[in-house]
């Protein structure tokens, strides 16, 4: 029996939930079924424009799922090229503490029978592999400054794991003097087999041939040394390090070799994960102070962390198109039923009840829901696809440390959830819509008179309506103000402003009640977000969703009713043109066709728009970030710990003004109910000549302060508002106060402290500080100073300088400059993808409005014959419905644009967001051309039916009665 | 005579912004089973209002329409909705046919609206295609059909369900004269045959054409003159030029 994943049954679920009640319609109403099925039949143009104009909503939604696939496979190929059959791995520092480690577990056999087995007796583990390591640097025919030698018996390790195809490792190992290399180091050395590169090894140069190349998999990708993807190993025979530092004392300023003890658990790559508690709990058991890293765990987590985040990111930014496909199968439906109005009333009036009315309808829409879902599906692969493509360029930047190559996945459930998420929305959406077209007034709709005065009977519901949403406005508004919910407090005081307006509607009339609500909307909801920000609180990214939402439909609602005086004073400044007096009457007179247009289209720019000002501004702030984050120093070098350059050896060197040593390592945080891994950065006092900025000071009155505090007590440490996030700002940051505990994962070393201040944003690496005799406390002798922060009048010839001076210690050298850079033309990267994948719901915008165009074209058939007679000629009247639909895309340009503009304003307006200190700055570019490229389209779009509107023959088209 | 249906003191207004119109003042009529009925007036009496009305379109503001046996607007929607599929029918101006639907699928539709089998609804919509002479364009789609053709389908989905009463408003006013002619002849055969018609127009020759003739003015019944008894023999002569 095939088992089915919770996302396929969830979709199948959906999918019969939202079908079951049209396909028993289809089959047992005859009528449903012949109207359903008739008109698709009939009018095939339409139809398929509105399955183009509904399928791009499921393309979105699809794509952004499937960005989610990507990274989660991507990130899951680590756990197969550097960890393979890894599971958990104990690590010890020292050759003694190594041997001890090793005789205590060093294989299967030494661990008790009782550890091996679960409770149940079945085997947990199904190998265990022994290996030491140490940094080093490698030089060929090019230089790859940090890399990792590694003793490991090939035979041992080809046996660890299930397969060798997993492990990595094939053949003998390698003889004294010989190395086997992984490919990584291969290429950015330019060796191949045969050739002799030299290995810098606790200071000494050793000569190694290459005896064979490894790709990085499993075993052979084994890089705990920092979070790059890429592993630069060489193998050596065990023993080697053993033979190099006998007699050797290593001082306290190097960092001794590591040595790993690495245990598979039955299951294979993915599978033994499930066994990691188990295992954890079998090795503990034998030493409660064992440190036992769940590596493999980490990765996967990270994982599917990772997928989770971007994947919504995308889905959240998606849903403004979304959101525009919404209003486009509102406006299709209207139509159709405005054009099927007398047919309507008739059926009606004939017997038809209105629940069957609704059903025929929406079993039409159905039909169109399917079709355009399960293509919509498909194009979003295609989407997914590209969206990968791109984000890989985006992605793979110079810098190792932050780069990530993807590989570009999918599941087909993941296609299925799209299609199911996508035809839920579209029949909702659809339904709704059949309800509120089913509530025609028959008389008028037989006749085709305009639609009646609202009845006393609703009017009189309206004050009961009113009271219900202020009070609920009220409520809701008062207890998120409370409790500090995001939502409520953007969205409760919108809903009162709501119900007052319905309240007073009464007596101010409809166009004044609505300016006011709408202009009280649109303040509220650029006001709310520095609100938000004065109570310490930080919105989702959903939120921004809900504003943009809530603003558009305000400015639309504003523009709605002031439609006839902006008609009026156009048409006057147009000199009373015929062709712009025509152009004009339709839109201003269709209000609600009008009004689902300006949706789509200032929805869809109002978010490209954000999007090009978040961009700009935060590419603007180079300067300040740089200068924040450096301090007093513009230049990180790292080296290798088992060879790290001297402090003193760096003040040698030509332009060096000041160095500020610093230990740095991975540690493992426990904080707000989760333990994550994190890089931490020991200082001394040398770094306090010119820390980097401080934002929050908790209890301090200066920044020199909280520094001084922290170098002095092992308690506290400082960290910034991305600490413990692997995809921008994080969800919980911490704040000054909190505490947390610090554990170093090789000796289990650790220590409960406190913040003590807010660092600005960490682009550098460089995680928690510490003061060093806390890192000392907890990293014991892998305290050691392999990282520095070095001040230089020409930072790029100091650069140059230390990285051809040290090599031999694996130094590294790269201006703050430089990593802000590359890192916000990554941001910048995404920023602008993110737009492009927003960007398709402009496809949707336009095709709204090819579709109104055209219906536009076949309701007014017969007033153009009228014109035509009267004297309008060919040309007028086609440049009259070009400028209709050039009215409405500038008009939804416009309010996408002003909406954006006022929501970054309030944004920056912020005190205490993740764009504190950030400037406003408007990104014309990007804004003349999202403008012009969406007016162009339209314009496009527009021209067919424009061209067939001006050949329409006056005598057939006076002749047209049904 | 059977009462098919009995309007008494019948009230409608119609309110836009702070104007208010009676389009119905206290209006009493009665229409037997068999009767010919054509209600005429001027543009603005009320004729289209009191078919509305009465037929239970529309909702009255005072007063009460009982219809086979029941007070009409004392049922909600959903039961006149079922009481118009079962027992009554409708023909207008524009024919309003479903334009994707062939002669018998729109003379089906009230038979399969009120519960009638697939099978049965398309044999007696074919008959009653042949009964008002288009048995030969079953098949045709209304864009096929000539005008006279497209109202008598209208006429002929009117009578499908076998209703107590036809409702007509303005149907010869969107048709040529001799086209007219044609439709207002099949009418009056169906009246022989024993259809009960309300028919509303402002065509003094087809009013007159009527066995009864209820004129309009202002929402009110100005006048209510039998013009041929039952048997169809004129009781007003034509002289008299009642009715222009």
């Amino acid at each position: 029996m095939v088992a089915f994943s919770s996302t396929v049954v969830t979709s199948m679920v959906i999918v019969v939930l939202v079908s079951v009640p049209f396909l028993v319609g289809l089959v047992v109403h005859p009528v449903t079924r012949r109207l359903a099925l008739r008109y698709p039949r009939r009018r095939l143009t339409e139809s398929l424009l509105i399955v183009l104009g509904s399928l791009l909503g499921t393309g979105i939604i699809t794509g952004s799922l499937i960005v989610g696939d990507t990274i989660d496979r991507s990130i899951r190929a680590i756990a197969y090229e550097q960890l393979g059959p890894i599971d958990e791995v104990v690590s010890v520092s020292g050759l003694e503490a190594g041997e001890q480690l090793v005789g205590r577990y060093g294989s299967l056999e030494d661990l008790p029978a009782s550890t091996r087995t679960t409770a149940d007796g079945d085997p947990i583990f199904d190998g265990v592999l022994t290996m030491m390591g140490t940094p080093i640097s490698v030089v060929g025919e090019r230089t790859q400054p940090r890399a990792q030698l590694l003793e490991v018996d090939f035979v041992d390790a080809a046996a660890f794991g299930s397969h060798d195809e997993i492990t990595g490792i094939t053949g003998p190992t390698p003889g004294p003097g010989q190395a086997a290399i992984t490919t990584d180091v291969a290429a950015n050395v330019d060796a191949e087999v045969g050739d002799t590169i030299t290995v810098h090894v606790y200071g000494q140069p050793v000569d190694l041939v290459v005896a064979r190349i490894l790709d990085r998999k499993g075993v052979a990708g084994f890089w705990p040394l920092d979070s790059r993807q890429q592993a630069y190993n060489v193998f050596v025979t065990p023993g080697s390090l053993a033979a190099a530092l006998s007699g050797v004392e290593l001082p306290p300023t190097v960092e001794p070799p590591q040595t790993y003890v690495a245990f598979s658990n039955v299951g294979g790559v993915e599978e033994g994960e499930k066994l990691t508690d188990e295992a954890v709990a079998a090795l503990t058991s034998l030493d409660p102070q064992l440190s036992v890293q769940e590596v493999k765990r980490e990765v996967l987590t990270a994982a599917e962390e990772g997928a989770a985040a971007l994947s919504q990111l995308y889905f959240t930014m998606g849903m403004f198109a979304v959101a525009a496909g919404i209003l486009l199968l509102v406006n299709i439906f209207v139509m159709l039923s405005d054009e099927r109005r007398s047919q309507l009333g008739m059926l009606r009036a004939l017997g038809m009840r209105r629940a069957t009315l609704v059903m025929a309808f929406a079993t039409e829409g159905w039909i169109y829901a399917v079709i355009s879902s399960a293509c919509g599906a498909i194009l979003g692969i295609e989407l997914g696809r590209i969206i990968a493509w791109r984000a890989n360029d985006i992605l793979t930047i110079d810098d190792d440390v932050f780069s990530l190559n993807l590989t570009f996945a999918y599941d087909r459930a993941t296609v299925f959830q799209g299609f199911a998420i996508g035809l839920a929305i579209a029949v909702v959406t659809i339904v709704f819509t059949s309800i509120r077209i089913s509530r025609l007034n028959v008389i008028a709709a037989i006749r085709d008179l305009p639609v009646a005065h609202a009845g006393a009977r609703r009017q009189g519901r309206r004050p009961v309506a009113a009271a219900i949403v202020t009070f609920l406005g009220v409520a809701w508004s008062v207890s998120a103000f409370a409790s500090h919910g995001q939502y409520g407090i953007a969205m409760g005081p919108m809903l009162l402003i709501v119900g007052l307006g319905l309240l007073t509607v009464g007596r101010l009339g409809t166009r004044a009640t609505v300016t006011w609500t709408s202009l009280l909307v649109l303040a509220w909801g650029t006001a709310f977000i520095p609100v938000l920000g004065s109570l310490d609180i930080d919105g989702d990214i959903q939120l921004f969703l809900v504003q943009g939402l809530t603003m558009c439909s305000a400015a639309v609602g504003l523009l709605m009713v002031h439609h006839k005086a902006l008609g009026a004073w156009l048409s006057e400044r147009s000199g009373g043109s015929l062709p712009i007096r025509v152009g004009l009457a339709y839109p201003i007179a269709k209000g609600f066709r009008t009004a689902m247009s300006l949706g789509m289209f200032a929805i869809v720019i109002l978010t490209i728009v954000y999007l090009s000002f978040i961009s700009l501004m935060f590419g603007n702030q180079a300067n300040r970030i740089t200068e924040e984050i450096a301090g007093g120093y513009g230049l990180v070098v790292t080296s290798n710990p088992s060879d790290p350059v001297d402090a003193d050896q760096l003040l040698a060197v030509d332009g060096v003004d000041a160095v500020a040593p610093l230990a740095y390592s991975y540690a493992s945080y426990e904080y707000a109910g989760s333990t994550d891994g994190w890089p931490v950065t020991g200082f001394g006092p040398e770094l306090l000549t010119g820390p980097p900025r401080l934002e929050e000071l908790g209890d301090f009155e200066h920044e020199d302060e909280a520094w001084a505090a922290v170098l002095d007590d092992p308690g506290l440490i400082i960290v910034d508002e991305f600490f413990l996030s692997d995809a921008g700002p994080s969800s919980v940051i911490p704040s000054p106060g909190d505490e947390m505990t610090i554990t170093d994962p090789v000796s289990g070393n650790h220590r409960t402290v406190t913040v003590a201040a807010m660092a600005t944003a960490d682009f550098i690496a460089a995680g928690a500080y510490f003061g060093i005799d806390g890192y000392t406390d907890v990293f014991g002798d892998r305290a050691v100073a392999s990282r520095f922060y070095v001040s230089a009048s020409d930072l790029d010839a100091v650069e140059d300088s230390i990285g051809r001076t040290f090599v031999a210690n694996g130094a590294e050298a790269r201006t703050v400059r430089a990593t802000v850079d590359g890192l916000l033309a990554q941001n910048n990267g995404f920023f602008t993808l993110m737009q492009q994948f927003v960007g398709v719901g402009l496809l949707v915008g336009v095709a709204g409005l090819g579709v109104v165009m055209i219906r536009s074209v076949r309701e007014r058939r017969r007033e153009i014959g009228v014109l035509r007679a009267i004297g309008f000629e060919p040309r007028p009247v086609t440049r009259s419905f070009l400028f209709e639909a050039s009215f409405i895309a500038v008009e939804g340009v416009l309010i996408g644009v002003a909406v954006a503009f006022v929501g970054t304003y309030g944004l920056v307006l912020n005190s205490s967001g993740f764009m504190e200190g950030f400037e406003w700055a408007v990104p014309w570019r990007d804004v003349i051309f999202v403008a012009g490229l969406t007016l162009a389209a339209s314009i496009l779009t527009a021209l067919i039916p424009a061209r067939h509107a001006g050949r329409i023959q006056p005598a057939s088209a006076l002749r047209t009665v049904d | 005579m059977e009462t098919i249906l009995r309007a008494e003191s019948v009230r409608k207004t119609y309110r836009t912004g702070a104007d208010e119109v009676v389009a119905l003042c206290d209006l009493d009529l009665t229409v037997h089973a068999g009767e010919f009925v054509s209600v005429m007036g001027p543009s603005g009496s009320g004729k289209t209002t009191l078919l509305n009305c009465l037929s239970g379109l529309d909702d009255i503001d005072s007063g009460e329409v009982w219809f086979d046996g029941r007070i009409l607007h004392d049922m909600s929607d959903l039961e006149r909705t079922r009481q118009r599929a079962s027992t009554m029918g409708f023909v207008f101006q524009a024919f309003n046919l479903i334009p994707v639907f062939s002669a018998a699928e729109n003379v089906e539709l009230p038979l399969l609206l009120s519960g009638h089998s697939t099978g049965d609804s398309r044999k007696r919509a074919v008959e009653t295609l042949d009964r008002v002479g288009l048995g030969h364009r079953v098949d045709h789609r209304p864009m096929e059909l000539s005008g006279g053709e497209q109202q008598r389908v209208a006429i002929a989905r009117a009578l499908a369900s076998g209703p107590q009463l036809v409702w007509a408003d303005e149907p010869t006013g969107a048709l040529d004269s001799e086209t007219a002619g044609s439709v207002m002849q099949l009418l009056h055969d169906l009246h022989h045959e024993g259809l009960t018609l309300v028919l509303v127009t402002h065509d003094p020759e087809v009013g007159q054409s009527a066995q009864r003739l209820v004129r309009m003015r202002d929402g009110a019944m100005v006048e209510d003159l039998t013009l041929r008894s039952p048997d169809g023999e004129r009781t007003v002569p034509q002289s008299l030029g009642i009715g222009t």
